[in-house]
């Protein structure tokens, strides 16, 4: 079984606060498959910097305030 | 999964089609094997030389459906297809260990070319099957 990233983020939550986006329509704004939005959000994948970068400015916001770190 | 990536899952999939149809040969399932080593390269041949015209017809007709940008894999799916090659890697690199092995035994030169064969094809299922599996568990 694959370990967990510990990073935390607040995507679902951003994304049903900005007008109920669809992942597909994030997943479209930051050049990536719906499956990988999903990964995000359940917390199984760590997005790359660059991408991560985009969702906070998708949802016009800093990046820790989409991310946080929960490791040691 | 992005187009490129239903794509490389596909490919691989229909190149072990033909290997299939070959070891069924060799098992005497359907078919006749290749007696010789001219049989057997020539059958060889015709199976890479259709799949890379079939592989360059697929992509583009694929390609110019999705066009360029989202015919590409996304990052986690590069990742994924990396941690399945190196899968791949691992199941070929075990293969050879056990033909080196077994070459000590008696064994004609067609079983060998055969036994090779099969551990190329084994490479590609594990690289295909662990690819799946992490698009389908969603770790990369």
């Amino acid at each position: 079984m694959a370990k967990r990233p510990p990073i935390t983020n607040r995507v679902k939550e951003l994304r049903e606060a900005n007008d109920q986006m669809s992942q597909s329509a994030l997943a479209k704004e930051i050049g990536v498959t719906r499956q990988t939005v999903i990964a995000i959000e359940q917390g199984k994948y760590s997005p790359s910097l660059e991408s991560a970068f985009r969702i906070a400015r998708v949802f016009g916001v800093g990046l820790e305030d989409v991310f946080g770190w929960d490791g040691d | 999964m992005s187009p490129s990536m239903s794509f490389t899952v596909w490919m691989s999939g229909l190149l072990l089609l033909p290997f299939g149809w070959h070891f069924g040969t060799v098992f005497d399932l359907w078919g006749t094997p290749p007696a010789t080593r001219a049989e057997f390269f020539i059958r060889i041949a015709i199976i890479v030389v259709l799949f890379v015209i079939a592989s360059i017809v697929i992509a583009i007709m694929t390609a110019s459906r999705t066009g360029d940008e989202e015919f590409e894999p996304d990052e986690r799916e590069q990742i994924i297809v990396q941690k399945a090659e190196r899968n791949g890697y691992y199941a070929l690199s075990c293969g050879l260990v056990y033909i080196m092995w077994a070459v000590f035994e008696p064994m004609s030169a067609m079983d060998t070319a055969n036994a090779l064969l099969a551990i190329i094809c084994f490479g590609e299922v594990v690289k295909i099957v662990s690819g799946l599996l992490y698009l389908r568990t969603g770790h990369a």
